[in-house]
């Protein structure tokens, strides 16, 4: 199975996840990293509506999947992860969002080696594509240690405690995913 | 009044223009990338996408028909998309094959970057081009863009796979080119 792994599952958003999905975004320290649509906030605290406005947002758009993560254990909403190949089936890109009390437990390892996995081995993708900010340090080496290289920067992307930073472009060849074991690669299989 | 460089000036569409901007389309010469493929265009759909352009005193993009100063030709048409406003942008353009080499396409680029920083305010501008396309490098490069991200194997064109190209052009690299201009945007830091 694609989208599962011991401890957690990829599963669409519903309606009752609601309340979930709006505490968690709007914790501080979340601010920045919260990879919504263009549109919606970075980083001011989301009203109940505008969360809603957000779920039905994600479940419109057709090349693109944004799917919440349950950790199976508790049936608990601990983050979301998208994949979108609306500029280029053969270079989607990716990104992974944990809940600040969930981060740091090996979560989000599992869900993007399960992105990874399915993107190679059920499309045309030959490169996989992420983006962080530059002060995110924490997704700096979490990239880093899925495999991902560094592409580059945009720089200038945006402005935060006084200091202008950069975008960070990271990516991941069908080629090196192979030369990592393939299937293998992902947890517990 | 146009925006008017030494070559060429920039003025709004109009109707006349629309069997050229097909035209150009549907050159596999100026087409940038293969997802706007095939090259089968109609002028109707140039004609609909005119007319649809709605009246707006906060638009997010900007279209400019590109004309020669000397003959009054229709030379190309350049653009600037995803408008974040008094922050970035992005710009493309689409030249004719036969003014290529006649300084058109730069003279265009520097009028469109003036207007952006000078009258926009922006504080950075971005294109992206892919390694297939030196021209459209080196172009970039003699406006003070640099090749800020290269992300591997990202484009498809022309039987060949290409590393997508971002390019990035900051506020204050753009104004130490141009000492005549003088910068009164107050520093944000």
């Amino acid at each position: 199975m694609y989208f599962q792994t011991e401890q957690i599952k990829l599963r669409p958003f519903e309606p009752e996840d609601l309340a979930a999905l709006k505490a968690y975004l709007n914790h501080p320290k979340l601010g920045g990293r919260r990879y919504l649509p263009r549109g919606f906030p970075g980083d001011v605290p989301l009203s109940l509506s505008q969360v809603e406005g957000l779920i039905t947002k994600w479940g419109e758009e057709t090349r693109e999947a944004h799917l919440g993560i349950e950790q199976t254990d508790k049936n608990e909403l601990i983050g979301h992860a998208e994949f979108e190949w609306s500029w280029d089936p053969m270079a989607p890109w990716m990104s992974i969002v944990i809940a600040r009390p969930y981060q740091r437990q090996g979560y989000g390892t599992q869900v993007a080696q399960l992105i990874i996995e399915y993107l190679f081995e059920n499309t045309p993708a030959h490169s996989i594509s992420g983006w962080m900010a530059s002060w995110n340090q924490a997704g700096r080496s979490f990239s880093e240690k899925l495999g991902f290289k560094e592409s580059g920067r945009t720089r200038r992307e945006g402005f935060r405690q006084g200091a202008y930073y950069d975008g960070i472009l990271v990516d991941i060849l069908r080629s090196e995913y192979q030369a990592q074991g393939g299937i293998s690669y992902a947890a517990g299989r | 009044m146009p925006l008017e460089g030494e070559l060429v000036i920039l003025r709004e569409e109009k109707s006349q223009d629309m069997p050229l901007l097909t035209a150009l389309r549907n050159d596999l010469k100026t087409q940038a990338w293969s997802k706007t493929l095939p090259p089968d265009y109609t002028e109707n759909m140039y004609i609909k996408r005119f007319q649809d352009r709605e009246f707006s005193y906060d638009p997010q993009d900007g279209r400019f028909i590109i004309i020669s100063r000397v003959s009054g030709e229709f030379a190309g048409t350049i653009s600037y998309t995803g408008l974040e406003p008094r922050w970035s942008t992005t710009i493309g353009m689409m030249l004719d094959v036969k003014f290529w080499g006649s300084g058109f396409a730069l003279d265009a680029q520097e009028i469109l970057l003036k207007f952006l920083f000078n009258e926009l305010g922006l504080r950075v501008i971005r294109l992206y081009t892919h390694s297939g396309n030196p021209r459209a490098v080196g172009l970039a490069q003699k406006s003070g863009f640099i090749v800020s991200a290269r992300q591997r194997q990202a484009i498809f064109k022309d039987g060949q796979v290409f590393d997508n190209i971002v390019m990035d052009l900051l506020r204050e690299e753009y104004y130490s080119r141009h000492p005549q201009l003088v910068d009164s945007l107050p520093a944000l830091f």
